[in-house]
């Protein structure tokens, strides 16, 4: 499953070879095929930091928060990124756990009136932002999906439903594109997990209805499972370089 | 489970949801003090506080959760359309002139949201609740007039109700949340039976057939012998209590889902899990199959109520199915006949004598594997009820069955014979002595005559064999006894041989007295064996029976 990686590397600049791209489909709508890129789950490294935690300690503590703001300033809009990363040929989504059974994505409430792709970077930086000063380039292009909650109760639906006139909260999932590599610091009293996507799929007893139709909301999306990168770099001796890749390549293929 | 320093509970009823189907937040405590604003107390009751009449929010909003003091006098507002908004109540009100408005809250479907139909409505004072009873009726709604009523649990039961129909009243007990329904009334419980089964086995439960549920439906006279298909067959044959054709799958179920029992396994306690399944949870259970996604309202509107048929047709077949297969298991009674070919001799009309019968008509092969040419004749037999008793009848048919067996063999033999092939032929001849022996009826004197019919022919055989061979007796007796020996010691590991080898010894000894005595000599001793034989073969069987 070696494909070439575009946007560090080499070829320079050339971009994925999309769906409509390789079969010579011209001008296409370029919501058609969204190819997005992932990277293996090793590419990436995790550390902690100092622990991160909830706004409200209750459940009846949050509901009564989300009433008041709801009076002050409105409907609450929150936002949240889909991480994706790969293994054993399968999408992965990076989970916080909380706990043993309580699963969530990174993101959380804007501010009023923030811009909700800037309150989104603001909040993965919050939640998994690196401690060491490194900027973390988080690209966000897509949205996934949007989900309402009519009352001050926990039930959300993808809808609003018709006899809801003023939904309490607007909840926003966006696709973040990782970088092909990175470094994570979570929060000591979360866990990051990789769920594959089979391990969602139809679960939403185990994960709630937003993540448990996060299979269903990606596949869309065109999945580019990059492992490879060819980046050669003239000033080394190449023949390393190429036997490094063929050492990649004959791992892949055992996979 | 709260081991890192943060408060689990906060997510740990996430996704069970608020219980809407029950009395207004009154069950749940968790919940109570976030729904019910800071003012405590139940919001089903009528609110008689004492306290003056503040001025309240006059803007058109839907709560006014948090710092309201005034009083709160709730309504129920039902018979809605579910995309009756509340931005439209509050105008509808607003043009009652009802101004002191406090909170609406409609009752949805925890599934889906979608709305039952009905909502609280709160207002500040007795005024307005008294405009609201007189004057809503009388506007309508999105073409439908509202019913106002007291917060009590007769008329949220009403609401529920009416939130549901459209389902088909043969099940109205089974909105009963729970799954002992079987236990209930009698005359109920022979489709419900079946619904709840069906239920229960999520994958295709009306192919596979319904578990045994216990004794047959009370109303099951056509299905006598068949406990095990018991479930569904009266369904089909209940047409009052089930109609298919009109059952449209759960229009009706979407409003049930309020509180999802989970009556199956596989979706443990996600009420929606995978969506159509959570409709079967309400027992429309002869629709197995699950209905075209989640049917829209409980309205008596077209697009619910065109879908019923649709799905209801192929609801039909299911039960249909399910007889057919059910009959082939079926006991005792209706037998096929066809299974119990070689066991029924014919009666009567051929005659019960102990001729070695040639004439026989061929019936069945007897139950043994025995050289079968004769034997695969097509089944003309007689069918004959089986009675394990050695009856009259019974013993007859061994008889016959006897007296096929050595006829059989008989001829069977002589072809080999004749073809020169002796040792099939004496051993055709032996296996048939045997097994009519080894009959309950051996020592009946029709049997005992068929088994020396046999005999003869097996000594007839044995002198044909010994007559075809050319050279010396005395070396064909060496050669007769080397095979003998041979033929002993090959069938000395076969069981039913002890008889064939004593007579094969004996037939040695035989041969050894020709061989000496001379051919003349030959039958008188032959005589002398047959009759020894015969003891012996008398003694044998007094030995083995």
């Amino acid at each position: 499953m070696t494909t070439h990686s575009s946007r560090t590397g080499w070829p320079k600049g050339a971009n994925p070879m999309s769906y409509a791209a390789k079969y010579g489909i011209t001008n296409p709508s370029p919501t058609l095929d969204r190819p997005i890129n992932l990277y293996p789950l090793t590419n990436y490294t995790f550390g902690t930091k100092e622990p991160l935690y909830e706004k409200d300690s209750s459940v009846p503590a949050r509901f009564q928060r989300m009433r008041d703001e709801f009076e002050k300033i409105g409907m609450r809009r929150s936002v949240e990124g889909v991480l994706i990363v790969h293994e054993h040929g399968l999408p992965h989504v990076l989970l916080l756990q909380l706990g043993t059974t309580f699963f969530k994505l990174p993101g959380g409430e804007l501010n009023s009136r923030e811009d909700q792709v800037e309150g989104l970077k603001r909040l993965l930086t919050e939640t998994l932002g690196r401690q060491d000063g490194g900027t973390m380039e988080w690209v966000v292009e897509d949205t996934i999906g949007n989900w309402w909650r009519p009352n001050f109760e926990p039930p959300q639906y993808p809808y609003i439903p018709a006899h809801i006139t003023k939904p309490k909260e607007h909840k926003r999932l966006f696709l973040v594109q990782l970088p092909e590599k990175a470094l994570f610091a979570v929060p000591r009293n979360y866990k990051l997990v990789a769920a594959p996507l089979f391990e969602l799929y139809d679960n939403s007893a185990g994960y709630g209805p937003i993540i448990s139709s996060l299979p269903q909301a990606l596949s869309r999306y065109e999945l580019l499972f990059s492992s490879l990168v060819w980046r050669i770099d003239y000033s080394r001796p190449l023949s390393i370089q190429m036997l490094w890749f063929a050492v990649e390549i004959v791992q892949i293929s055992q996979r | 489970m709260a081991g890192d320093g943060v408060d689990i509970d906060l997510y740990d009823n996430l996704e069970e949801g608020f219980d809407q189907d029950n009395e207004f937040n009154a069950e749940d405590d968790l919940y109570n003090d976030v729904i019910t604003a800071p003012s405590s107390g139940d919001n089903t009751e009528v609110q008689q506080q004492s306290e003056p009449n503040t001025p309240t929010k006059t803007t058109p909003s839907v709560t006014v959760p948090s710092g309201y003091t005034g009083r709160r006098i709730s309504l129920y507002v039902g018979n809605l359309t579910w995309w009756t908004t509340d931005q439209d109540l509050i105008d509808g009100l607003a043009a009652i002139g009802v101004t002191d408005l406090v909170e609406i809250k409609f009752y949805e479907n925890r599934a889906n949201g979608q709305s039952k139909g009905f909502a609280v409505v709160v207002v500040g004072s007795d005024n307005s609740s008294r405009l609201i009873f007189e004057k809503l009726p009388k506007k309508e709604i999105h073409g439908q007039v509202p019913q106002i009523s007291n917060c009590n649990r007769q008329a949220l039961s009403q609401f529920e109700a009416q939130a549901r129909k459209g389902e088909p009243p043969a099940q109205n007990g089974n909105t009963n949340k729970s799954s002992h329904q079987r236990n209930h009334s009698p005359p109920r419980t022979t489709p419900k039976q079946g619904f709840v089964n069906r239920q229960q086995r999520p994958s295709g439960p009306v192919v596979t057939g319904p578990p045994p549920t216990g004794p047959p439906p009370t109303g099951a006279p056509m299905m006598p012998g068949m406990p095990p298909v018991s479930g569904p067959p009266p369904q089909v044959q209940f047409p009052p209590g089930f109609p298919p054709r009109t059952l449209g799958p759960p229009p009706p179920a979407v409003m049930m889902r309020g509180p999802p029992p989970p009556i199956r396994g596989p979706p443990p306690a996600d009420p929606r899990g995978p969506p159509p399944r959570p409709e079967w949870d309400r027992p429309p259970g002869p629709a197995p199959y699950p209905p075209l996604g989640p049917p829209p309202g409980p309205q008596p509107v077209p697009p619910p109520g065109a879908r019923p048929p649709g799905p209801g047709i192929p609801h039909q077949q299911p039960p249909m199915t399910i007889p057919p297969p059910g009959h082939p298991p079926a006991p005792a009674p209706h037998v096929n006949p066809a299974f119990f070919p070689p066991q029924h001799g014919g009666p009567p009309p051929t005659m019960p004598h102990a001729a070695p019968g040639h004439h026989d008509p061929y019936r069945a092969p007897p139950p043994v594997s025995y050289p079968s040419d004769h034997y695969s004749r097509p089944p003309t037999e007689r069918v004959e009820p089986q009675s394990p008793a050695l009856s009259e009848q019974e013993f007859e048919e061994i008889f016959q069955r006897n007296k096929t067996v050595s006829s059989s063999a008989i001829s069977r033999a002589v072809q080999d014979a004749s073809a020169g092939e002796f040792a099939s032929a004496i051993e055709t001849l032996v296996t048939a002595i045997s097994l009519i022996k080894q009959s309950k009826i051996a020592s009946d004197d029709r049997c005992k005559i068929l088994i020396s019919s046999l005999q003869d022919t097996l000594h007839g055989i044995e002198e044909k064999s010994y007559g075809s061979k050319s050279s010396s007796r005395r070396s064909r007796s060496r050669e007769r006894d080397r095979e003998r020996k041979e033929r002993s010691r090959s069938h000395r590991s076969r069981s039913r041989d002890r008889e064939r080898e004593y007579r094969e010894r004996s037939r040695e000894r035989d041969r050894h007295y020709e061989a000496e005595s001379g051919s003349s000599s030959s039958r008188s001793h032959r005589d002398r064996d047959r009759d020894r034989d015969r003891e012996r073969e008398r003694e044998y069987s007094s030995r083995r029976h």
